[in-house]
């Protein structure tokens, strides 16, 4: 299973690391170190590409995996610079990621375009999203939508009950007090600076 | 063919150990051979709680550490025919046993034993890791409180990512009074929140407590409403269909029906 989760290609650029996108960050980095420990005098002192583009591995861990190989392999790492905007073109189109399974609690995913989730999202569970985040099911987690300081990005889901909601910068949650579970579903945007939640369908409510 | 199962629930103090106790007390008694392993190196309870504490001689660190043969090491319960306890060390920690060795001694329990019940420790850690290494599925115990669901998910998470996607909830310690009243989480809120199937509910019973001091499992007392339940459960676990306990005090009942009839709230 470790063997074809991961990639070495040669290329024109030098040498290209490809993963398999649904792995967690462990088993990239026991794949990593398992390739590399096999071949260490071959790639020592060299340069490779590490492509994260559309992973489930955010910034801080990307830059701890550069940092080990680096240190352990005498490797310099480099990303793969791929155009952000061909993941997300706004929040009217652009790439999106679809999951189909419920977001326990203590599973994060992040992804530079949308991403909709065909389920539930648990509390203690994250969503981190560049572009919009919907949710089919009830958001109980903690969700970052628009995470390039797009404030444009929107969450919607069937039960918004967040533990917390985060647009671009601007941090929301619920008001103190009883939480009511809602009745029908919900958006939340960026109005004028804070964080607003309207029905989806408002001609539909009496 | 012989089944492993793990039980384990994230949270601490939720009753790992006390339902492998009854379980393994109950499918023994309904004819089964069955070994309980306790993987809880360092803090070991499960030998406690069947009261076969001064009967270990060798455990299974000394097992995997080829000190002893694995029988040297099964204690046999002489209360139960068929239930066997495999004890673990209290002297040493949970880094003195590791994932593999785990899976391969399961393995060699499995040629011996119907069934195989783990009592995994509390936590998401080596002890947790080892635990699940040779189950082939997973009982998730937790109790009506928000702190254990919380945990529990995490659970759940963690094995479907191990591949144990066959699962089942015990919800323990539930006061019917306290869910009715809206005190407690109730039983469909659990569910909803976890997505898991339910195996069953455990009233809260005071027996229990007495149960434990006294190394005597509860499953063997007819008149304790918990002993009941995990009766039913052992009953469900060898695939028979059994309806949910009526978790009502005496008299209740008869009370609900003037209630609905008459549309009192």
């Amino acid at each position: 299973m470790i063997e074809h989760d991961i990639v070495f290609k040669g290329t024109r650029n030098g040498i290209v690391v490809t993963f398999n996108k649904e792995c967690d960050f462990e088993s990239i980095k026991a794949a990593l170190e398992k390739r590399l420990s096999k071949s260490k005098t071959f790639f020592k002192n060299s340069k490779i590409f590490i492509d994260f583009s559309g992973s489930n591995i955010d910034e801080l861990h990307q830059r701890y995996v550069s940092d080990m190989i680096l240190k352990d392999y005498g490797i310099s790492v480099h990303n793969v610079e791929h155009n952000r905007q061909k993941a997300f073109n706004g929040t009217y189109e652009g790439k999106t990621k679809f999951l189909k399974d419920t977001i326990r609690s203590g599973q994060s995913i992040n992804y530079s375009g949308n991403i909709v989730v065909i389920g539930d999202v648990n509390a203690g569970g994250e969503v981190i999203a560049g572009g919009n985040i919907i949710v089919l099911g009830a958001l109980r987690g903690m969700v970052h939508a628009g995470k390039y300081e797009n404030e444009k990005a929107v969450i919607a889901a069937f039960a918004l009950q967040p533990t917390q909601l985060r647009i671009a910068s601007i941090i929301s949650r619920a008001p103190d007090g009883l939480v009511v579970k809602p009745r029908y579903p919900e958006i939340a945007k960026v109005k004028d600076g804070s964080i607003v939640i309207e029905p989806c369908a408002p001609n539909k409510l009496l | 063919m012989s089944v492993a199962y793990v039980v384990t629930s994230g949270k601490g103090g939720v009753g790992k150990t006390t339902t492998t106790a009854n379980l393994g007390t109950a499918l023994a008694r309904a004819g089964k051979k069955v070994a309980v392993v306790d993987a809880d190196t360092g803090l070991r309870n499960l030998d406690v709680v069947m009261g076969l504490e001064n009967r270990i001689v060798y455990d299974l660190v000394d097992v995997i550490g080829g000190l002893c043969r694995l029988k040297q090491a099964l204690i046999k319960d002489k209360r139960f025919d068929g239930l066997y306890l495999l004890p673990t060390a209290q002297t040493k920690d949970k880094t003195s046993v590791r994932p593999e060795q785990m899976q391969k001694l399961v393995e060699d329990l499995k040629k011996d034993f119907d069934i195989v019940l783990l009592d995994c420790p509390a936590g998401i850690e080596r002890g947790f890791e080892n635990a699940i290494a040779g189950a082939d599925k997973a009982i998730v115990v937790t109790v009506p409180e928000v702190s254990a669901v919380r945990d529990a998910d995490r659970i759940i998470g963690k094995l479907e990512a191990k591949g144990l996607t066959e699962h089942q909830l015990i919800i323990n310690r539930h006061k019917v009074d306290m869910a009715k009243r809206g005190d407690m989480l109730n039983i469909d809120d659990m569910i909803d929140i976890l997505s898991i199937k339910l195996l069953g509910v455990i009233p809260d019973d005071e027996k229990i407590i007495i149960s434990t001091n006294r190394g005597e499992p509860v499953v063997t007392d007819e008149t304790s409403p918990a002993g009941r339940a995990y009766g039913n459960i052992a009953r469900r676990l060898l695939g028979e269909e059994v309806p949910f306990m009526n978790l009502e005090p005496n008299g209740n009942a008869f009370r609900n029906f003037f209630k609905k009839f008459f549309s009192i709230r």
